[in-house]
């Protein structure tokens, strides 16, 4: 996937844990789990705007893009 | 908008969801109900036909004026000397052709609720309602002719039913198919955060 989700590294700046974060931001801590290792289609716009008001973040500190990083992309 | 907001909003939009899923399921009961309604009716009404067309067989020792005038009065009276296994076959035909979609309706309302609307089993669920009401066309049809060579009041006719059931059918499947679609998008849906 050539999106990298800096959840984990936003989490340790903020001092938080999964857990505080999913209650917060009102999903649960499978789904967090699951972004977290990138292993979701999507992130919903609300949810986004729920992380980053939480960690007091802009998306691009969660979210990079490493080109070339899927095959089956040019 | 803050957090706590946010939790908030997300709540409403899960009791609507909840509430659609209970909607649902109360439908479906109306739909088991309405099936085993239907179901009885119908098997009511073939026990009826069939101990009727019995009696003016003269196979018993009843009177059998009153089962004549009966189904005279219903267009149905046979010939005095028709062939039993063919009517009896005739009736099978149509007891079967008849219950197809009965069943099919009430396993319809039993998926729908048991499980979520948008699942692949209620999909095929519906497909097979769309099987057995064309089913129920082509076998009501055989049924019909095959009854035609022994009641020589019986006519006959393609009616609006036989546009009904067509329309039904085709309904069945339109939906099945939706279904199918709609479980796709629930299942892309799921892999969203």
């Amino acid at each position: 996937m050539p999106i990298i989700i800096e959840l984990d590294v936003m989490l340790a700046r903020r001092k938080m844990k999964s857990k505080d974060l999913a209650a917060a931001v009102g999903i649960t801590e499978a789904n967090l789990s699951l972004l977290k290792q990138g292993k979701v289609k999507g992130v919903r716009f609300d949810t986004l705007d729920a992380i980053c008001t939480v960690l007091d973040c802009q998306p691009g500190d969660l979210l990079r893009h490493v080109a070339g990083e899927r095959g089956d992309r040019p | 908008m803050s957090p706590a907001a946010h939790t908030e909003s997300l709540r409403p939009a899960a009791e609507q969801a909840s509430a659609r899923t209970t909607h649902i399921q109360q439908r479906a009961n109306d739909i088991m109900s309405f099936a085993s309604v239907l179901a009885f009716c119908t098997v009511g009404g073939w026990l009826l036909l069939a101990l009727l067309f019995w009696q003016v067989s003269g196979v018993t020792r009843m009177d059998s004026s009153s089962a004549q005038q009966l189904l005279e009065r219903w267009h149905l009276l046979p010939k005095a000397s028709f062939d039993g296994a063919v009517l009896s076959a005739a009736l099978l035909l149509a007891l079967v052709a008849a219950m197809a979609p009965i069943v099919c309706l009430r396993r319809l309302g039993k998926a729908l609720r048991a499980t979520s609307p948008l699942n692949l089993v209620v999909a095929r669920r519906f497909s097979w309602l769309g099987h057995a009401l064309l089913a129920n066309l082509i076998g009501g049809f055989a049924a019909r002719l095959v009854a035609a060579t022994q009641i020589p009041q019986y006519q006959l006719s393609l009616g609006i039913g036989f546009l009904g059931t067509l329309t039904a059918a085709t309904l069945a499947y339109v939906v099945a198919e939706m279904v199918r679609e709609g479980t796709r998008a629930a299942e892309e849906n799921r892999a969203f955060v």
